[in-house]
């Protein structure tokens, strides 16, 4: 018969950090003790050498990176909605004034000032004059200025690159820079980012996460757009 | 305070020094601080993560979400309390997403996670008092890898909140006090947590390091 008193009772005087007069005179309690400590000295040991992924703080910084591009781009949309707000109240009362004009003539809603750079219009398709949204068929173009390279992605899959002042199918170099225009073919998340590095990039991968990690890596930073096209 | 004088204490490494988070963040330096952070408690903060979650996948996910959530509120923190303190709150919560997380997707798709089949097997074996053990005795000879092997099964099997508690006190080395500034519960509530869990570790290691054992003991303290 052993003593269960140090389980049942002096463990917890241990942990309280209590005096158990108990244990001083009992040698199933002593050992029950020295059982417990071989236990609570063991703990630290488990998974002891286990670190994880090496990459892990380039990962934490990329992840932060993208937070904070998320909430400026939230603050940037926000200015964007309200100009849009505006835009769309200002052609809602032009549409509705009394002298009817042909609706198919607004061609473009923009998203922000004309002169401003970056900017995002849409570009719409001749059957959709009242809405303000983006839709299968519609056209996304993207002024920037110079030294900025444009990025299209569809579901997070590159369709479309312009390097800063190339010219290429989709890609137009103009005074102020450049211009992208992609056609939104397919309904989905549109992903448009506009990068700005000192540095050469490398080719993108076509994956937008890894892509942006490696502009990241190379020094550059970029802004992200989300666009819904219904 | 509730510290133990008869137990060896565990000192945190010397080369890590709060107040020079707390310089670095009073300088405005957030990024200094956060790097300080990370490389002192990083690994700490993966071990917590993997012991909780038992999935080394689930726990560097954990581990980053932490850290960019500690990098976000790190100009709000102020120094109010130890650093430690307030980076396992937020781990904390990380780890207990991570684990509701991992229910659901057990409950939708049945397959096992990591560590459910020892779970299950003890759970089905029933309360441990009522099993008969042929006791092999923790003594300092035994082989240390091999205790903290088993030792990290054993930890699977009990309850969330009572591995939570061993964890934070003898895994992390908080005292009671800043255990329970973590987990929001009272340090008495974590003694007895602690004192409950730790005869059930004692007996699944003894069940599992007796020849041929295989863990069929346990049971959810």
């Amino acid at each position: 018969m052993t003593c269960e008193h140090y389980w049942q009772d002096g463990i917890l005087r241990v942990e309280r950090g209590e005096h158990d007069p108990h244990r001083a005179t009992c040698d199933d309690c002593q050992q029950a003790h020295r059982e417990r400590a071989l236990l609570v000295r063991a703990l630290p040991e488990v998974r002891a050498t286990s670190s994880g992924n090496p990459d892990w703080q380039s990962q934490v910084w990329r992840r932060i990176a993208r937070a904070e591009t998320s909430r400026a781009r939230r603050s940037y949309w926000l200015g964007g909605a309200l100009a849009a707000a505006g835009a769309a109240a200002a052609v809602a009362l032009y549409l509705t004034r009394p002298q009817q004009i042909d609706r198919t003539v607004v061609a473009a809603v923009r998203v922000a000032d004309a002169d401003e750079r970056p900017r995002v219009d849409i570009v719409r398709g001749p059957e959709s004059a009242r809405s303000h949204s983006a839709r299968v068929g519609d056209r996304v173009q993207i002024s920037v200025g110079a030294g900025i390279e444009v990025r299209v992605y569809r579901a997070e899959r590159l369709v479309l690159r312009c390097p800063a002042r190339q010219a290429s199918p989709g890609c137009t170099p103009d005074a102020a820079g450049l211009i992208a225009d992609a056609e939104l073919t397919t309904a989905g998340e549109y992903q448009l980012v506009t990068i700005t590095c000192r540095a050469a990039l490398a080719a993108p991968a076509g994956a937008l996460d890894p892509d942006l990690a490696a502009v990241v890596d190379a020094g550059g930073d970029y802004r992200l757009s989300d666009l819904s096209v219904r | 305070m509730c510290r133990l004088g008869d137990v060896a204490r565990r000192k945190a490494p010397a080369t890590f020094d709060e107040d020079e988070v707390d310089a670095a963040l009073s300088r405005g330096d957030r990024q200094h601080a956060f790097t300080l952070l990370m490389t002192r408690y990083g690994d700490q903060v993966y071990r917590y993560a993997l012991a909780t979650t038992g999935d080394p996948q689930l726990a560097e996910e954990v581990r980053q979400q932490a850290f960019v959530e500690a990098y976000r509120d790190l100009p709000g923190f102020g120094a109010r309390a130890p650093v430690r303190g307030w980076l396992f709150a937020i781990v904390r919560h990380r780890c207990l997403d991570a684990s509701k997380a991992q229910r659901r997707w057990g409950r939708r798709y049945k397959n096992p996670l990591p560590g459910e089949l020892d779970r299950d097997a003890m759970s089905r074996s029933g309360p441990m008092s009522g099993m008969i053990l042929e006791e092999a005795e923790l003594t300092d000879q035994l082989d240390r890898p091999r205790l903290a092997e088993v030792l990290e099964r054993c930890l699977a099997t009990l309850a969330p909140a009572a591995r939570e508690a061993v964890l934070l006190r003898y895994q992390q080395d908080l005292s009671y006090d800043e255990a329970a500034e973590v987990t929001g519960e009272r340090p008495g509530t974590l003694q007895q947590r602690v004192a409950r869990a730790l005869p059930v570790l004692r007996r699944c290691v003894q069940a599992q390091l007796r020849p041929g054992g295989s863990g069929q003991s346990g049971g959810q303290p």
